[in-house]
């Protein structure tokens, strides 16, 4: 009878006691040592706790029951734990056969794609737990950043709305429907896209990422005196003095050039990347844990 | 009903930062596991880029199971300014609260690493930037009063943007009252070891954070004063790459250490180690009990008689002292101590590789361990400067040895120096005072001070790591006020006649013996140490212990008494011995 061991050693793991729920389990394995169950919770906690022996759990689990698919997941989760990556991806391939609504498998899946390089693959997997998971913006995020690392900016832009669509507070998304917009010429869109991260971003001195943002809109559009304005204004909020040289560019741009030295374009440009992308890594670099 | 499976198991509620099971690492872009990455403690597994941790997480990885009690209290931020930016302060602060879960932005309390306890203190970046307000300072101030009290070792974690604006001048003070909470620390002889994490800049560093005894960060930790982009628009120019790491920090003498992340709770421990806190059993342990704890070794004890020593041509024996083969203080470090834990840094401008040091344990005593080095390809003595220090050289060693000092580690120094590098730069960062200062202060050191030269004694460059209770010499070393070819060439008009002027000289182990100089002579295996670094490595650990055995028992008085007597007997009439003439030496040419 092992019910009793294996809810004490789930109960544990549900409330986040890893290590009294892989002791439970492991002492209850002894007694009964093809239990399911307990396979499954000692597999689980064991992987939560970083040890060795995850795999080994989930192993006899699928030995037991090949068709069962949390088991194959599990297996997966605790290869890709060991950077095992593509043994990985054929105990996920296993699952997904078995579970194909399976939403975290669809997304393990796949990274492990991504990962071996089968960049359709893994979008194609990471949309459809998209469409299961609407509420799931990770899944989302991903899907961006593979995009835009594949140079497709056009389908980046396409998530980074839709991500703006489900969660309108998310700066990061913000940040990406503006820059994305930008990078594709659509600058009235780009435009409205800085307008509203100014206005949303709480962060003290955040405001001038988002002026260097319209900065950059207008000088594409030659609005030179605007590109200037907007340039007065992040001046305001830059303690390092970087948009200096933007009010220098603009108004040489202007007014014609003064005896000032006046920063090429390209410097311009680079000013401007690096502050979008600071502002971007402000919001989106993760806490590891 | 449900339709679950058995092996379905429910997983705990996951935190936002959880949602997804992926991280992208912001350096190679690479999608991360994050169980796997949890594995392999927040460091990318494909480019070893450090992740910022959260500070549970953090305290987690460096303390010891469930040893961390909170003793932060109930401490809350104040507005003592009532300040208004675009929202009140006070709604900030309760942002702040929610997001990160801390009250304060800091916290401190007691702990273990590896068993050896400590007080800590930490900032949490993700409460507005880990910034400097009035309870952060609070914490950091208990830590270092309660460390006081209980003369625990104090570890301070800072990740911190600097002083909190919307706290104003109070959050200045800050600086102050945690750098005078420091002060006492140092004064009483209290380990304080500051762990700068990612990142620590402004009125942190400029206070409690780079006061540590021992300065320690993780790879790629970015640290510094005012920040880059301030910097590059102030001075118009680009920086350079690198600039501000923890690497650049060391390369610049700021740190003692970078440690990647899977050593650091080992690195920490270490440290922990090297300084027993009174009251565990080594730090309680009396001086005799210290000198029975040093190992007997099968090494030849030093010869005190100049007669015993072998007569050797003194040119054969400066090339002898000059081998590329000739063991290094690295060299003895490994074979003589059981550990050995390498300090960098002058902490005023540069790490000099031509000087190393660091903690060293031989049996149950923990000294600081000092010397010239060289190297035994030209790569290696390229990059140690062929042994010749630069200032920063000679400031690093005299800062280990305050640092000795300060604990009541005995100080042994291995010389090895053709000379202190001649060069502008070393003149325009003051050469001479540095080395001035080092013989100053190794001449008041309340601790034990002894020193072999181990290969060339080279003028001023050696003694400023030889004005030593014990100065000792091995065989085929030579100590000299100059070298054979320097004299040859100013004294005797040609180069050509170094061997005579390295005899004339009296440079060798032996005549310095006879002259007092040194106390004893280490001796070296058939050939030379190079033939057998090991015998090489027995004998010098045996000096070491031998002079250890002498002078642990005495009294800081009379230390210094006879260290001041020791120096104050060369060249005074009454007690200076003069040797007679060398054979041939009137006859000119």
């Amino acid at each position: 009878m092992t019910e009793q061991p294996a809810s004490r050693a789930r109960a544990h793991f549900q409330a986040g006691e890893f290590r009294q729920s892989r002791d439970a389990a492991v002492a209850a394995l002894a007694q009964h040592p093809d239990d399911p169950a307990l396979l499954a919770v000692a597999g689980s906690s064991s992987l939560e706790l970083d040890a060795d022996d995850a795999a080994d759990y989930f192993g006899r689990l699928v030995d037991l029951d090949p068709g069962d698919a949390a088991a194959w997941r599990g297996l997966g989760g605790a290869l890709l734990s060991r950077g095992l990556v593509v043994d990985a991806a054929t105990a996920f391939r296993r699952a997904l056969e078995l579970a194909p609504d399976d939403v975290q498998t669809l997304i393990d899946l796949g990274h492990t794609a991504f990962a071996r390089g089968q960049a359709d693959e893994a979008l194609a997997h990471l949309h459809r737990a998209a469409q299961q998971d609407p509420d799931n913006l990770g899944v989302l995020r991903s899907v961006l950043e593979m995009q835009r690392r594949l140079g497709r900016a056009d389908e980046a832009l396409v998530t980074a709305r839709e991500m703006t669509l489900r969660r309108p507070g998310d700066i990061a998304a913000a940040i990406d429907a503006a820059e994305l917009s930008l990078d594709l010429g659509r600058l009235d869109d780009a435009a409205d896209g800085f307008q509203r991260l100014r206005a949303m971003d709480p962060e003290p001195g955040h405001e001038l990422y988002a002026y260097h943002g319209l900065v950059a809109v207008e000088m594409r559009r030659g609005e030179w005196r605007r590109a200037l304005d907007y340039s007065i204004d992040a001046a305001r909020a830059d303690r390092s003095g970087a948009t200096t040289d933007l009010i220098a560019y603009a108004a040489a741009q202007l007014f014609g050039a003064s005896e000032r030295p006046t920063p090429t374009r390209e410097e311009i440009d680079q000013i401007i990347a690096s502050s979008l992308h600071e502002h971007r890594l402000l919001h989106v670099e993760p806490l590891a844990f | 009903m449900s339709s679950r499976s058995p092996s379905e198991v429910t997983a705990p509620a996951r935190t936002a930062a959880e949602e997804s099971q992926w991280v992208k690492c912001p350096r190679c872009e690479a999608f991360i596991y994050r169980k796997r990455l949890k594995r392999g403690l927040g460091v990318c597994p494909e480019c070893n880029y450090h992740f910022r941790l959260a500070l549970s997480e953090r305290l987690a990885q460096l303390l010891d199971e469930d040893s961390f009690e909170d003793l932060t209290g109930d401490d809350e931020p104040v507005d003592v300014l009532s300040f208004v930016d675009s929202k009140p302060y006070p709604v900030r602060l309760e942002q702040a609260q929610r997001k990160s879960g801390s009250r304060i932005g800091a916290l401190w309390g007691t702990g273990a690493i590896e068993g050896s306890p400590i007080v800590l203190a930490a900032l949490d970046f993700g409460f507005i930037g880990g910034s400097l307000g009035a309870a952060a300072g609070n914490a950091i101030t208990r830590a270092a009063e309660h460390a006081l009290e209980t003369r625990t070792p104090l570890l301070v974690l800072s990740a911190s943007g600097g002083a909190r604006m919307q706290e104003g001048c109070i959050a200045l003070m800050q600086l102050a009252k945690t750098s005078q909470a420091v002060a006492r620390l140092h004064e009483e002889g209290i380990l304080y070891i500051s762990l700068l994490l990612d990142p620590t800049y402004g009125g942190v560093t400029a206070s409690f954070a780079t006061l540590g005894d021992l300065l320690v960060a993780e790879p790629g930790v970015y640290i510094g004063f005012a920040g880059p982009k301030v910097i590059e628009q102030t001075i118009r120019a680009t920086l350079p790459e690198g600039f501000q790491t923890s690497e650049f920090l060391l390369a610049h003498g700021m740190l003692d250490l970078v440690e990647p992340r899977e050593g650091l709770r080992r690195a920490l421990h270490r440290a922990l180690e090297f300084h027993p806190a009174p009251g565990r059993p080594r730090g309680s342990a009396t001086p005799a009990e210290v000198v029975d704890s040093l190992p007997q070794t099968d090494g030849r004890a030093p010869e005190r008689d100049h007669a015993m020593l072998p007569e050797r041509p003194p040119w054969e024996i400066v090339q002898l002292a000059r081998h590329m083969e000739r063991p290094t203080t690295l060299d003895y470090a490994g074979h003589i101590f059981e550990d050995f834990q390498e300090l960098q840094g002058d902490r005023l401008y540069s790490e000099d590789r031509a000087i190393v040091g660091g903690f060293a344990r031989l049996g149950g005593l923990t000294l600081m361990l000092i010397g010239h080095q060289k190297g035994h390809t030209t790569g290696e003595l390229l990059e140690r400067n062929f042994g010749m220090p630069q200032p920063e050289g000679y400031r690093k060693a005299l800062r280990l040895m305050r640092h000795a000092a300060k604990f009541g580690m005995p100080v042994v120094t291995l010389v090895d120096c053709p000379g202190a590098y001649p060069g502008i730069g070393a003149e325009e960062r003051g050469q001479a005072i540095a080395i001035a200062q080092s013989i100053m202060e190794m001449s008041r050191l309340p601790v034990p001070l002894i020193t072999i030269v181990t290969g060339e004694g080279g003028s001023g460059g050696a003694l400023a790591l030889a004005a030593a209770d014990r100065v000792l010499m091995l065989e085929n070393a030579y100590y000299s006020v100059i070298s054979p070819e320097g004299c040859s060439t100013i004294l005797f008009g040609d180069a050509a006649a170094a061997p005579r002027a390295a005899a004339a000289l009296r440079i060798t182990a032996r005549d310095l013996l006879q002259l007092g100089i040194v106390d004893g002579v280490v001796p070296e295996p058939e050939g030379g140490a190079h033939a057998d670094p090991l015998v090489a490595a027995e004998n010098v650990g045996a000096a070491i212990a031998g002079g250890l055995r002498e002078l642990l028992g005495n009294d800081r008085e009379a230390l210094l008494a006879r260290r001041y007597d020791r120096f104050r007997a060369f060249g005074d009439p009454e007690r200076q011995l003069v040797l007679p003439p060398l054979e041939g030496a009137h006859e000119p040419g």
